[in-house]
């Protein structure tokens, strides 16, 4: 499990993260995002125990950063933005390379490797030069790095950017997988749309702070609070806007043939009591629902 | 407990083993030696009198060969050193590095060995050529340990040097610049420091013997950071000219007895205790990357 808590870093006056209070379960995974300079990969580098905090506690495994560093260090997988130059290795000497630099070497290494390998998909490549692979077959190597090691918490810097569909389709699964083996997976990403939206939890990271947090139900609900209610009834009616003018969570009402649209400070109870009127009135109600807003707009709207 | 070889070493020695090119400059090393090695010999034998070996002939071969050793290695280590760090930087892989929980002094003395590994492995292939003299004569087992420890401590030397200024600039290029610089300063630079004394001295004594006068002998310990010098005073001590090499030293006025009587050690000492100080600002350097 990571956790943070209180977490604050400036660098000079700049707050980079103030008082950042996070937690990712095991199994689950953490999808965070924010603008340029929101404070994501210095959040990524201080799980990863590249950078101590200033003040707060980051916890991986049970266990705080601060006391045991090179300990924990081992129980946190991390890719970085940028996946590095090999000029001259292939998968399978990556991977032995980073084995040897983690302190594991021997036969078991070797079976391990290969077994990271098939599972990555990259058993086929393994003599391949890393420097010829695709992005998305460096971003599989790189996992299977992170599991040489017996981690913890997964940590992904701006990780799924510049994956088109089609690699997508290979990562996701195996990001799943991972979650599934009972890790605990943060990936940072500038936009929603680059998240999985099969994490468990999402958080928007804006000046060093999350300002949303939840899961995509939750945030969605949160954010279409605010957004109105679209009608669209089978012929004029004034009944319906007698109906809505009662309502006290209904603030304006605007009628473009059979569509009215309501600004609405309501709940979900609140939109099917309406509707519940609005049928009892015989209005002909063809469609009632409240105007959803996908996950760039919510970002656009907590980021505003 | 099992031993486990330096991982940024293991890597180094994996990509030499792999790569063809390192075999052909291999070959053509040898190639050379076994040709100055030849000639050398050819040369000593053909200046012997009634067939009797002339082994002040031999012994010059081996101060030759060992020269050439010498300095190959003292030209190829400040290249390897300066890429060593700056290429991860370049690369960008330092992050990784550091994250896989590799103390930045680790990274550090395992770069270092890796640049100096390549130096050593010149070294032993070019032992066998040098123990021909000993075989021939004029140079005992000894001599040849001992040329091998200073020439290891020496690439140790010019290697920190090459590391600390791989880790200060960042990128290979320069840094590699920066090191030939630096190593051309020690082996060139400080001589001429010597050299430029001498020409003011006597140009203002006249001519004059500044030995006698003894004013200038301290700027000699200068050389003491020269591992040129520090070869020269081994191999002259081997051959036998100590007097001459010290003769040399006072050139600019007496040096302190002591110091040249134990020129090769103190001088491997000081340049030891500077490349321990250089590695320590080279793990600085690594370590506060991200802070």
């Amino acid at each position: 499990m990571l956790k943070l808590q209180k977490v604050k870093k400036s660098y000079g006056r700049k707050m980079v993260l103030d008082q950042l209070d996070l937690e990712v379960e095991n199994g689950t995974i953490f999808g965070i995002t924010g603008g340029a300079g929101a404070g994501k990969t210095m959040l990524c580098r201080m799980i990863a125990g590249l950078i101590p905090a200033d003040e707060g506690k980051i916890m991986a495994a049970g266990e705080d950063m601060a006391h045991d560093p090179e300990n924990i260090r081992k129980k946190v997988g991390y890719v970085p933005k940028e996946f590095g130059r090999y000029r001259d290795m292939d998968p399978e000497e990556y991977l032995d390379y980073y084995g040897r630099l983690y302190g594991l070497s021997g036969e078991h290494t070797g079976e391990k490797i290969e077994k990271l390998l098939e599972m990555v998909g990259l058993a086929a490549q393994k003599q391949v030069q890393v420097e010829k692979l695709k992005l998305c077959e460096k971003k599989r190597l790189a996992l299977a790095r992170c599991l040489l090691e017996d981690i913890d918490v997964l940590v992904l810097d701006d990780f799924l950017v510049d994956l088109d569909p089609r690699e997508r389709k290979e990562i996701d699964p195996l990001l799943f997988q991972i979650r599934d083996m009972g890790k605990a997976v943060l990936i940072s990403s500038p936009s929603f749309s680059a998240l999985t939206g099969e994490e468990e939890s999402l958080g928007i990271l804006q000046e060093g702070k999350i300002v949303v947090q939840g899961s995509l139900e939750e945030i969605s609900e949160q954010v279409n609070r605010s957004n109105p209610l679209e009608l669209v009834i089978a012929e004029k009616s004034t009944k319906a806007i007698e109906v809505l003018k009662e309502e006290d969570t209904v603030t304006r009402i605007s009628i473009d043939g059979h569509k009215i649209l309501a600004g609405f400070q309501g709940t979900q109870e609140d939109q099917v009591r309406i509707l519940r009127c609005l049928m009892e009135q015989g209005v002909p109600v063809i469609s009632f629902q409240r105007r959803k807003s996908d996950l760039e707009s919510v970002f656009w709207k907590m980021t505003e | 407990m099992k031993l486990q070889i330096n991982p940024f070493l293991y890597r180094e020695m994996r990509r030499y083993a792999g790569s063809r090119k390192f075999y052909i400059w291999l070959f053509i090393y040898e190639a050379f030696l076994t040709v100055v090695t030849g000639v050398g010999y050819h040369i000593a034998l053909h200046t012997s009198w009634d067939q009797i070996m002339n082994y002040s002939g031999a012994a010059y071969v081996y101060f030759i060969l060992a020269g050439i050793l010498g300095l190959i290695v003292l030209l190829i280590v400040p290249s390897f050193a300066a890429g060593s760090l700056a290429s991860e930087w370049e690369d960008r892989t330092m992050e990784l590095l550091l994250a896989a929980s590799v103390k930045p002094s680790e990274i550090v003395v395992g770069k270092l060995l890796s640049s100096v590994c390549l130096a050593i492995l010149l070294v032993v292939a070019g032992m066998p050529f040098l123990s021909v003299a000993f075989i021939v004569g004029g140079i005992q087992k000894k001599h040849l340990i001992q040329f091998l420890l200073l020439l290891v401590m020496e690439s140790v030397f010019i290697g920190s040097i090459g590391v600390s200024l791989s880790a200060a600039c960042q990128k290979v290029d320069m840094a590699g610049l920066q090191s030939y610089a630096a190593s051309m300063g020690l082996f060139v630079g400080t001589a001429l420091v010597a050299v430029v004394v001498y020409i003011i001295e006597r140009t203002s004594q006249g001519g004059g013997d500044i030995v006698q006068k003894g004013g200038f002998g301290g700027v000699m310990l200068i050389l003491l950071f020269n591992p040129l010098i520090t070869m020269a005073s081994l191999l002259t001590d081997q051959m036998g000219y100590r007097n001459k090499f010290q003769e040399l030293l006072c050139v600019l006025g007496p040096v302190p007895e002591f110091v040249m009587m134990h020129w090769c050690l103190i001088s491997i000492l000081i340049q030891m205790m500077v490349s321990i100080i250089l590695l320590i600002l080279s793990k600085r350097k690594v370590e506060k990357y991200y802070l």
